[in-house]
C-alpha cells in the first residue's frame, strides 16, 4: 500500500512544467492527488517521475475575461465552489460541487484534475460541458510556452482519456457566462452522499417574458466516456413552455441515450434515470429562473 | 472478469489476400497497435507482448498467443492469447475468432472476443464497456495497418520474395522495442515505386482516436433523437 | 535513492527531515515525528481517519507526499489539547457523549469538525452530519458523534459571550 519509487519534481512555472513533461520519459503530473495517490498507494499506477503542479501559482487564478469565466487547472475545488465570482457569474458550479466527494477531497482535488482523470460519472467534466468550456493546453516546444484550445466537446478521446498528446497539459478552462438570473440545476443518482454519480444531470435555461424556454443547456454524465449535451433537445425545447410535454420530449431524449454498463447498473436503469433526472433538472432550473 | 467482444472491420482487398496475410503471424502480428512479437516456439505458439493505455494507467502483457485452428477453405480461425502484466498487476486471456468474407467486392472481417481479465486490472477497470471500447479502437487501426501492408504487397514486384520491406514498416509499428520484431528481417530489396506511409505507432489508445471517431459517436447520439422527435 | 528535505511546523513545532519522494504524510508524522495520532484505515482516501489540517484546511495524510508539506503548517489530532494537556472543548465533547469507542476514526472526526467550527460557530446537525460523510465510523453509528460536536459548539459559544473563561483556546 505505498508507492513505488519515482523522483519528485516541484517545478514553480508553467514553462518549467511544461518543460520537464515533454523531456522526462515516464512522468506523470501531480495535481491534487485525490486520484491519483489512491492509484499510486495501490501500485496500480507506477511512474519514474512525478511533476508536482501545487508549487505553480499561476495555475491557480479563478477570474473574468472577455466576458467567460477563467479558472486555472490548478485552482482547489472547494475554492472554486467558495469565490463570489463563481456563485455571480456560474451558481451551477457551487450547486454541483455539493455533490463533489467530501471537503476533504475538495480541498485539495482541482477541477483540471479531474478533467484530465475524466471519470465519466464525474460532475465536473459534466458543468465544464453544460457551460460551454474551452480548455488551454500547454506544451513546451521550439524554446517556449505553445499554447492551444479546445471545445470541451471535444475533449473526450475514449474512457478516461482527454485529447492531451504527450507532453502536454491543461492550463486552464474558461467557461461561458449565462445572463443574470438564468435558471440552474444539477440533479444527481447516487448511492451515497458523495459517491460519483451513477448518472447526473446539469440544466442551464433562460426564459422569456411569456415565460417561455428560450435558451437551454442539458448535459448528462455518468452514460457515456464524456458528458453528453443533448443539444437537439435544446433546440427543441426553445420557444416552448415548461410544461408536462416539454419535459417529456427531454426525457424521452435522455432515454434514448445508449449509455454504459458496469458492475453498478445496468443499461436500463441508467436510461431510466437519464431520463427522470433530465426532467427533474430542467423542472429545477426553470423554476430558478429570475422573474 | 469476463467479457464477450462482437466487432468487425472492413478491408479494401480480395479475402484471399487478407486471409493469406491475417494468417501470416509474423506479418499480420505487427499490425496490431502495441503488439510485440518475439520467439516461435517448438509448439508453434509464438512468445509475445502487448502494450495498451487504458486512461491513466499503461499496460504491458507479457504472454504468448498461437492458432488454435484454423479452416482454410471457410476462412475462420481461432488465435487463443494470454498473458500477465509486467508489474504484476493481472493478467488477461483471450479467444479470438476471426473470419473472414467477401462483402461486396471488399473483405469483412467478423471478430468474436472472449477476454477473461484478472487481478487488479479486473477490478479497477470501468468494466466491460471500456474493454469494448477500446478492442474495437484496436481492431479499427489494426484492419488500417493490415490494410496498408496489403496494398504494399500486392503493388510489390513479383521478384521481392521474402518481402522484407513490409516487414521492416511493420515493425516500426510495434514502437516499444521496434528492434525486437526487426532484428532478424534481411537487409531491405528494392521492392514497389509505391510504399506504404509507416502507420502510426499507437501504444496509446487515445492518440488512436481522431475527432472523426468522436464525431461518429455524436452522430451516433443525433441519429437517435431523430428518431423520437416528437411535436 | 535521492531523499527531499522537509522543513514543516506541526503543532506549533518545527521539524525538519530528509524523506524518499514517495514518503507519504501519514507515514511521516507517525514515523518520522512519531505523531502516532493520525491513523491510517484505508490508504486511498476514502475512510478519513488520517485526515489532518494543512494550513487549517483538512486534507487526507494517505493522499498527500511528505515532500508536499515542506514550508507548511499542520495540524495534528496532537495539537488539539491545551499546553498543559487538558483536553479542548470538543475533545472534551467526545468524552461526555460517547461519541468514541474504539477510537480509531476519532483523530480524523477531530479534524473534520475543528475545521467545520472554525468554519461556523453554530452548526446544525444537518451540516455537522455533511460534514462528517468523509470520516467513516465503525463503532458509534455516529450519533453520539453528531451530539458532541453540537454540545461542543454550544460551549464554545457561551465562553466567547460575556463569560469570563478564556476564549483564546476555544477552537484549538
Amino acid at each position: 500500500m505505498k508507492p513505488s519509487e519515482f523522483e519528485y519534481h516541484a517545478p514553480t512555472t508553467i514553462e518549467e512544467a511544461a518543460h520537464l513533461l515533454g523531456t522526462l520519459e515516464d512522468a506523470k503530473l501531480l495535481a491534487g492527488g485525490q486520484s491519483l495517490m489512491p492509484m499510486m498507494n495501490f501500485r496500480y499506477l507506477m511512474s519514474s517521475h512525478l511533476i508536482d503542479l501545487n508549487g505553480v501559482d499561476a495555475l491557480t487564478a479563478i477570474d473574468e475575461k472577455n466576458g467567460r469565466l477563467h479558472i486555472g487547472a490548478m485552482a482547489r475545488q472547494r475554492d472554486i465552489e467558495l469565490a463570489p465570482l463563481v456563485r455571480q457569474r456560474a451558481p451551477l458550479i457551487p450547486e454541483a460541487y455539493k455533490l463533489v466527494s467530501h471537503k476533504q477531497i475538495r480541498n485539495r482535488g482541482t477541477l483540471g484534475g479531474s478533467l484530465c482523470q475524466l471519470d465519466p460519472s464525474s460532475e465536473q467534466p459534466c458543468f465544464t460541458a453544460a457551460l460551454d468550456g474551452v480548455l488551454t493546453i500547454a506544451r513546451y516546444g521550439d524554446g517556449a510556452l505553445q499554447l492551444r484550445e479546445l471545445p470541451m466537446a471535444d475533449w473526450a478521446l475514449m474512457y478516461m482519456t482527454p485529447a492531451l498528446e504527450e507532453g502536454e497539459l491543461l492550463v486552464n478552462v474558461s467557461l461561458e457566462i449565462w445572463p443574470q438570473g438564468h435558471g440552474y440545476a444539477f440533479e444527481e443518482f447516487a448511492r451515497r452522499h458523495g459517491d460519483y454519480a451513477i448518472v447526473g444531470v446539469a440544466a442551464l435555461c433562460t426564459a422569456d417574458a411569456q415565460d417561455r424556454l428560450e435558451r437551454v443547456s442539458v448535459t448528462v454524465c455518468g452514460v457515456a466516456p464524456g458528458p453528453v449535451r443533448l443539444y437537439e433537445v435544446e433546440a427543441a425545447l426553445r420557444g416552448r413552455p415548461m410544461n408536462q410535454d416539454s419535459l417529456r420530449l427531454a426525457g424521452d431524449a435522455a432515454r434514448e441515450l445508449d449509455v454504459m454498463t458496469d458492475a453498478h447498473v445496468s443499461n436500463d436503469y441508467r436510461q431510466h434515470l437519464a431520463g427522470v433526472l433530465t426532467e427533474r433538472a430542467l423542472q429545477t432550473a426553470f423554476s430558478r429562473v429570475a422573474r | 472478469m469476463a467479457v464477450t467482444i462482437r466487432s468487425s472491420f472492413k478491408i479494401e482487398a480480395s479475402p484471399a489476400d487478407v486471409w493469406k496475410t491475417m494468417i501470416d503471424i509474423e506479418r499480420s502480428a505487427p499490425c496490431f497497435p502495441g503488439a510485440e512479437l518475439k520467439e516461435k516456439q517448438p509448439d508453434e505458439s509464438y512468445k509475445g507482448a502487448f502494450t495498451v493505455k487504458l486512461g491513466p494507467l499503461t499496460l504491458k502483457f507479457a504472454g504468448k498467443f498461437k492458432i488454435a485452428q484454423q479452416n482454410d477453405a471457410e476462412r475462420t480461425v481461432v488465435v487463443s492469447a494470454s498473458g500477465t502484466d509486467t508489474k504484476g498487476r493481472g493478467g488477461a486471456d483471450a479467444q479470438i475468432n476471426a473470419s473472414v468474407s467477401e462483402d461486396g467486392g471488399k473483405t469483412k472481417v467478423d471478430v468474436v472476443s472472449d477476454v477473461n481479465l484478472s487481478g487488479t486490472v479486473a477490478q479497477y477497470g470501468r468494466g466491460a464497456g471500456m474493454i469494448e471500447a477500446l478492442s474495437q479502437q484496436l481492431l479499427n487501426q489494426f484492419a488500417k495497418n493490415l490494410t496498408a501492408l496489403i496494398e504494399s504487397e500486392t503493388q510489390a514486384q513479383p521478384a521481392a520474395g521474402t518481402a522484407s520491406t513490409p516487414e521492416n514498416n511493420a515493425a516500426t509499428q510495434t514502437g516499444t522495442n521496434a528492434a525486437g520484431a526487426s532484428a532478424a528481417a534481411p537487409a531491405p530489396q528494392p521492392v514497389a515505386a509505391k510504399r506504404p506511409a509507416p502507420p502510426v505507432a499507437p501504444l496509446d489508445a487515445g492518440a488512436l482516436m481522431r475527432k472523426a471517431m468522436w464525431q461518429s459517436i455524436r452522430n451516433f447520439f443525433a441519429r437517435l433523437f431523430r428518431h423520437k422527435q416528437q411535436n | 535513492m535521492e531523499t527531499r528535505t522537509v522543513r514543516v511546523v506541526v503543532n506549533g513545532i518545527a521539524y525538519e527531515r530528509q524523506v524518499e519522494p514517495r514518503r507519504m504524510l501519514g507515514d511521516f508524522l507517525r514515523h518520522d515525528l512519531n505523531l502516532t495520532g493520525t491513523h491510517y484505515g484505508c490508504e486511498h482516501g476514502v475512510c478519513g481517519a488520517c485526515t489532518v489540517l494543512l494550513e487549517g484546511r483538512t486534507a487526507r495524510a494517505c493522499l498527500t507526499l511528505a515532500a508536499q508539506v515542506d514550508n507548511h503548517v499542520l495540524t495534528t489530532v496532537e495539537g488539539l489539547a491545551h499546553a498543559d494537556g487538558t483536553l479542548n472543548e470538543l475533545q472534551k465533547a467526545f468524552g461526555e457523549c460517547h461519541a468514541l469507542q474504539c477510537g480509531f476514526c476519532t483523530p480524523g472526526m477531530l479534524m473534520t469538525l475543528t475545521e467545520l467550527l472554525s468554519e461556523t460557530d453554530s452548526p446544525d446537525e444537518a451540516e455537522i452530519r455533511e460534514a462528517i460523510t468523509g470520516n467513516l465510523c465503525r463503532c458509534t453509528g455516529y450519533q453520539p458523534i453528531v451530539a458532541a460536536a453540537l454540545l461542543a459548539a454550544q460551549r464554545i459559544r457561551e465562553s466567547r459571550t460575556g463569560s469570563p473563561a478564556p476564549t483564546a483556546e476555544a477552537t484549538e
